[in-house]
């Protein structure tokens, strides 16, 4: 079985800070991380491949020079191969532009699956295993929390998809792509202390534009179709605040408040 | 202008808020629809047309609601196209922008007429920062909305003519749906019209929050203090490492208000605040700020209702 994980790099949303004087990200010297979901897609195929001992799997991963050595360690945890996607004029690349530069990549690669996370941390469109699917022709299935591996052999994965009411049960037939969210329980392990310096670059390829056969129209700045203009700090509206002491009056207050928005008869 | 509206036959709701931004967008949108489940009530709507498919198409058959949405704009060209940002609706379009070749842009909270032509403004990082977009594309402007942030309250009640899809549906045989079962819900508070918080400050009495919660018809939630420390399930845990919520009104007793607590809040109409210093960080962003020690303004607040419906009972209401 062939499976590929398209995986981001991200900036470690937790630890983003905002210049409170210039209203811009601070981003300076901020570490990147594997975003969350792209991780569990991973950790799926790694198990996957502990129960079908003929399952091969490629990560395929677009950023920049520093995103690299995360990519690496996924060869340290037994990813079999690896393409990274790494080419300055892909910078400024949005979703419709990244998704061609993926699709471009994933059409020379043989795959049964592939495996993705719903959101990222970062962006959080949500947009790009969907428009791969729609690049590519194939069915894609996002909000999975579970995989049941039963028919695997027959070229059917059967999974549970969830939303906030519901879990519908699914049989999806390969080639497909399946996006995994947050609730899944699979967690990608550490890199064992043997092999953190193990040399994987015999099983990486790092891929530019021209290697893909990409035009400079089809991508970056130029292939996209959306462009962002303004980033800004989100101000909330100062409220006009109610403040009470607690006592007589001032539960009268809130009494009195409470049944004007509503919640009191 | 002619505007098309995908409504999500789970939240039909939503296309009020859909034809809000429609408004938005133009003085007097002549507004389509297009649902996949022909069953679909046109009643109570806000749309002009609806377009329905000859059969339905299950959610997950995303090339089957593509084609057909496809059929549509073969023969009907649209200005804009817009989504609502719920599971489905965010599966669909980006799948329809790549077939479009056009622009799109996610969980859009505000747009705004410039001149760079239209804005839509979308939050990134967590909400961070927030994004203003232009589509640069020929096609139609496509954007998915946020739920729960455009009002169409005011937009006036229609019935709108049905319009059947000539096109007949070709379903995928490569997708069935083998069961569809709702959560079992161990009470989910993200649902709640209104949660009571309890924090650092109610540590020790975090029961008593249940008869706060009882007086107000509320849900019960903690801060990652009283998680950690184990007196509740992470379940019912508000904020980064737990659950981001929209109730109408949260009453925080005895949360202090850290960045990550802050952050699992969300679209929160009425928020309050009891908390014994007047400074504290979630006190900056309260509608009501109760200065004193949360266990007291429990016990006396439950007091005060209960004595209220009391009265009021024995005042035949």
């Amino acid at each position: 079985m062939n499976l590929v994980c398209l995986v981001k790099c991200i900036p470690d949303v937790g630890e983003i800070t905002i210049d409170p004087v210039r209203h811009v990200l601070v981003r300076e010297n901020l570490d990147l991380v594997i975003n969350p979901e792209d991780a569990q897609a991973v950790a799926i195929a790694l198990s996957v491949k502990r129960r079908f001992q003929n399952t091969r799997i490629t990560v395929v991963s677009m950023g920049p020079p520093n995103a690299k050595p995360l990519v690496e360690d996924l060869l340290r945890l037994g990813v079999d191969h690896a393409v990274f996607l790494c080419d300055p004029s892909f910078g400024g690349s949005d979703t419709y532009a990244t998704s061609t530069i993926l699709a471009k990549a994933l059409q020379s690669i043989p795959f049964d699956w592939i495996l993705s996370g719903t959101h990222t941390l970062d962006g959080d469109t949500a947009h790009v295993p969907a428009q791969i699917a729609q690049a590519l022709s194939l069915n894609h299935l996002s909000h999975l929390t579970a995989v049941d591996l039963s028919m695997a052999e027959q070229h059917t994965l059967i999974v549970d998809s969830e939303d906030d009411h519901t879990i519908t049960r699914i049989a999806i037939d390969a080639p497909g792509i399946l996006s995994f969210s947050k609730e899944a329980p699979f967690k990608l392990p550490y890199v064992a202390y043997d092999d953190l310096d193990k040399d994987v670059s015999d099983r990486l390829s790092v891929k530019t534009h021209q290697d893909l056969g990409l035009k400079r129209t089809q991508i970056g700045f130029e292939g996209s179709k959306t462009k962002v203009i303004n980033t800004f700090v989100p101000t909330r509206p100062s409220k006009a605040k109610i403040v009470v002491q607690l006592n007589d009056e001032g539960l009268d207050t809130v009494i009195d408040t409470f049944k004007t928005w509503g919640y009191l008869p | 202008m002619r505007i098309l509206i995908l409504i999500d036959s789970c939240h039909p709701e939503l296309t009020r808020e859909l034809s809000a931004v429609a408004h938005e967008l133009t003085r007097d949108p002549k507004l389509h629809g297009i649902a996949f489940d022909p069953t679909i009530s046109p009643k109570e709507s806000t749309l002009d047309i609806l377009h329905t498919p000859t059969q339905p198409i299950p959610a997950v058959d995303q090339a089957a609601i593509i084609s057909a949405i496809l059929s549509l704009l073969h023969t009907t060209p649209f200005k804009a196209i817009l989504v609502p940002a719920t599971p489905f609706g965010r599966q669909i379009a980006p799948r329809l922008a790549m077939a479009l070749h056009t622009g799109l842009v996610a969980d859009v909270t505000q747009i705004q007429s410039t001149e760079h032509g239209l804005v839509m403004i979308r939050p990134a990082y967590s909400g961070k920062l927030m994004a203003s977009i232009v589509n640069t594309a020929d096609g139609p402007l496509m954007m998915s909305i946020r739920q729960g942030v455009f009002s169409g309250d005011h937009l006036p009640t229609k019935t709108p003519s049905r319009h059947v899809l000539a096109a007949s549906v070709q379903l995928s045989p490569g997708i069935r749906i083998l069961e569809s079962r709702p959560k079992t819900m161990t009470e989910d508070i993200r649902q709640a019209k209104i949660l009571v918080s309890g924090g650092g400050g109610i540590q020790h009495h975090f029961k008593e929050l249940h008869r706060l919660a009882e007086v107000l018809g509320a849900s019960v939630s903690a801060s990652r203090r009283i998680v950690d420390s184990g007196i509740v399930s992470r379940k019912i845990q508000v904020g980064q490492s737990g659950k981001t919520v929209s109730p109408d009104l949260y009453v925080a007793l005895g949360i202090s208000g850290s960045v990550q607590h802050i952050e699992g809040l969300r679209n929160i109409k009425h928020l309050v605040v009891v908390n014994t210093n007047p400074n504290a960080p979630l006190t900056a962003l309260a509608d009501l700020v109760v200065e004193g020690d949360a266990v007291e303004f429990i016990h006396r607040f439950t007091e005060r209702i209960r004595q209220r419906d009391a009265e009021g009972a024995t005042h035949g209401r």
